[in-house]
């Protein structure tokens, strides 16, 4: 399921960005307007600053998300990966892998997140995506982990 | 006994841990009866759980639910399984 989402046209590379509301901008254009509205972006950008972010679930990587509010046509995953780190926080809470997660609801995403967990749990193919040059890169190492997992 | 996994919004990162958690509690060899949930912030109350998971990003927004493992990195299963094994000793379960 996670390569047939999180396909080469969702994953875009960059050097760096100004700053993290930048990052969720970005990482989200490949979604819009098919998988989500401009204002789920918003609602994610609105999340960090309301919660924190909590959104850097390890280090070097961050997967934005909003709840739901008829903003998100269906589920969905983009990926921005930049050279250069961008803080997300006052103290340290860097991310160079900023995911976007477009949820419908409660339930329809998890068995992608449980996907994607198995990718980001290790810790060598984290490191390798960083270190890609393409968006077919990214993809291969992805699917590799897809085959020896499943 | 059951821990509840609390984040923002009860979509990503809490399912994650919830995953691992439930991998991490098998290896341990904990009883059935160790149950393991997610939830998000707004709707996670002190009757649901005797456990709160959360990490350190969230922890003030969920210490007043009761007693909490906190995880600095959400993702690291050692750390995780860790704590889980360090409570459940604590509690005489395993």
């Amino acid at each position: 399921m996670l390569n047939n989402v999180l396909t080469e046209d969702k994953i875009l590379l960059q050097n760096n960005v100004k700053n993290w509301e930048e990052a969720i901008q970005i990482a989200a254009k490949p979604l819009v307007p098919e998988f989500i509205k401009q204002d789920y972006v918003q609602a994610m950008i609105e999340n960090v600053k309301e919660l924190g972010p909590y959104i850097v679930i390890a280090p070097d990587i961050a997967i934005a998300h909003a709840r739901p509010d008829g903003n998100v046509h269906k589920v969905g995953l983009s990926l921005l990966k930049l050279d250069e780190s961008i803080n997300f926080g006052e103290d340290s809470h860097y991310a160079a892998l900023v995911f976007v997660l477009a949820a419908v609801d409660n339930e329809q995403h998890l068995d992608l997140l449980s996907e994607l967990a198995n990718v980001l749990n290790d810790s060598e193919k984290v490191s390798q995506i960083k270190h890609c040059s393409s968006s077919k890169k990214i993809v291969n190492i992805i699917s590799k982990t897809h085959k020896e997992e499943f | 006994m059951k821990f509840l996994v609390v984040c923002g919004h009860g979509l990503g990162s809490s399912f994650m841990v919830e995953m691992n958690a439930e991998q991490a509690l098998k290896e341990l060899g904990a009883p059935d009866n160790v149950e393991v949930d997610h939830s998000d912030l707004g709707s996670a109350a002190s009757d649901m759980a005797d456990i709160f998971i959360t990490g350190k990003d969230l922890e003030d927004n969920v210490a007043s639910l009761g007693e909490l493992i906190v995880l600095s990195n959400i993702l690291d299963k050692d750390e995780l399984k860790g704590k889980l094994k360090a409570k459940l000793e604590e509690k005489n379960i395993i």
